[in-house]
């Protein structure tokens, strides 16, 4: 009994470390690029930077504003260029999780689904869920890294029709005035 | 192709054509993140002022060229405009006849079926910012087609329509 114990013991630590190898974005390299062009029209936010597959860049490969912050993912690659798709996107839908202020991050149970626009916002909130403006908004989508920073709520919303909630999210950083941002070049999520 | 639709004309156009791709690449005149459509005027602004319908269609060739080298990314909007103002070309026959009223309305009408094609679910989930831009468009094609009839029409330049 003893023995299976620690066998399955050990069977756990292996299981963590590999999971922690694969999600610690200390040991994942970087690729820093700039932004070129910015979508035209006011129905999307995608961003052109000047990282294309001769850097490395893949698509899929997620972009962020900085160390542990999402911005969003690479949709389409060139060879010196590549597309991304960014939180504010009409097209992005994620899922994240409620992170209260000050607590750490494996205690989070709230998900929601994070839904992209010019004002992102957190749908699927359930009712009951204890959520105050100021919690923090983490990356909880197959495709990408767990636990990544995107904002915070800044605005809760009442359902009166269903017993959901919805949140509107402020991140730290101004969209339209990004300049730099971040690729992980080897990431492969689990699409 | 007549004489009139002369390079020097053709030289203008391209002119003002690359230095919308420019501004509205880079957002210049966004405000609180609504950013005018100004190729969509340029495309609508050469529907009213170039009267056959072949010009206009080598206006929006030059436009989908351009379109290749600023907006690699982004040519289905660039071939929606492209079929709206081709669209529009065909039909601004039943319009009022006044290019100043005939604008805007295309304008107006353009900039909504644009956000309809474009994205079905984005029209009717973000009203407001498409109730701003089609001001916003609105404004500066008023501002356009005013300051076109008052200093390229009254003053006689060599520029004529």
């Amino acid at each position: 009994m003893l023995v299976e114990l620690r066998l399955e013991n050990q069977g756990l630590r292996q299981e963590i470390k590999n999971l922690n190898d694969k999600l610690n974005l200390k040991f994942q390299p970087y690729l820093s690029a700039q932004v070129c062009l910015r979508y035209p029209f006011n129905n999307n936010q995608a961003l052109i930077i000047n990282v294309g597959s001769k850097e490395g860049a893949k698509v899929g490969s997620p972009v962020l504003t900085a160390e542990n912050h999402l911005l969003g993912k690479i949709v389409k690659v060139k060879a010196d260029t590549s597309e991304v798709r960014t939180i504010f996107s009409t097209d992005w839908k994620s899922g994240v999780r409620i992170r209260q202020a000050g607590l750490p991050a494996d205690q989070v149970d709230i998900e929601a689904v994070l839904t992209g626009g010019q004002s992102p916002k957190l749908e699927f909130i359930p009712a009951d869920a204890e959520i105050n403006i100021g919690d923090e908004i983490l990356s909880a989508s197959p495709d990408l890294p767990l636990s990544l920073f995107i904002g915070k709520i800044s605005e809760i919303i009442f359902q009166s029709a269903t017993s959901l909630r919805q949140a509107k999210l402020i991140t730290d950083y101004e969209p339209n005035k990004l300049q730099k941002v971040f690729i992980i070049s080897d990431y492969e999520g689990f699409d | 192709m007549t004489n009139a639709f002369s390079v020097f004309k053709i030289l203008v156009w391209i002119f003002f054509i690359i230095l919308s791709f420019i501004l509205q690449s880079n957002h210049f005149f966004d405000i609180e993140g609504v950013n005018p459509n100004l190729i969509l005027l340029i495309i609508f602004l050469a529907v009213i002022l170039e009267k056959k319908i072949s010009e206009v269609f080598v206006l929006i060739l030059i436009i989908i060229i351009l379109s290749l080298f600023f907006w690699p990314y982004w040519l289905k909007e660039i071939l929606i405009l492209s079929f709206l103002g081709l669209a529009a070309s065909s039909f601004k026959k039943f319009l009022t006849g006044n290019d100043f009223y005939d604008f805007l309305i295309l304008i107006f009408l353009a900039t909504l079926a644009f956000y309809l094609l474009i994205n079905f679910h984005y029209f009717f989930g973000n009203f407001i910012v498409i109730v701003s831009e089609l001001i916003y468009n609105t404004i500066l094609g008023f501002l356009t087609i005013f300051g076109i009839k008052n200093f390229f029409y009254v003053k006689k330049t060599r520029i004529r329509y």
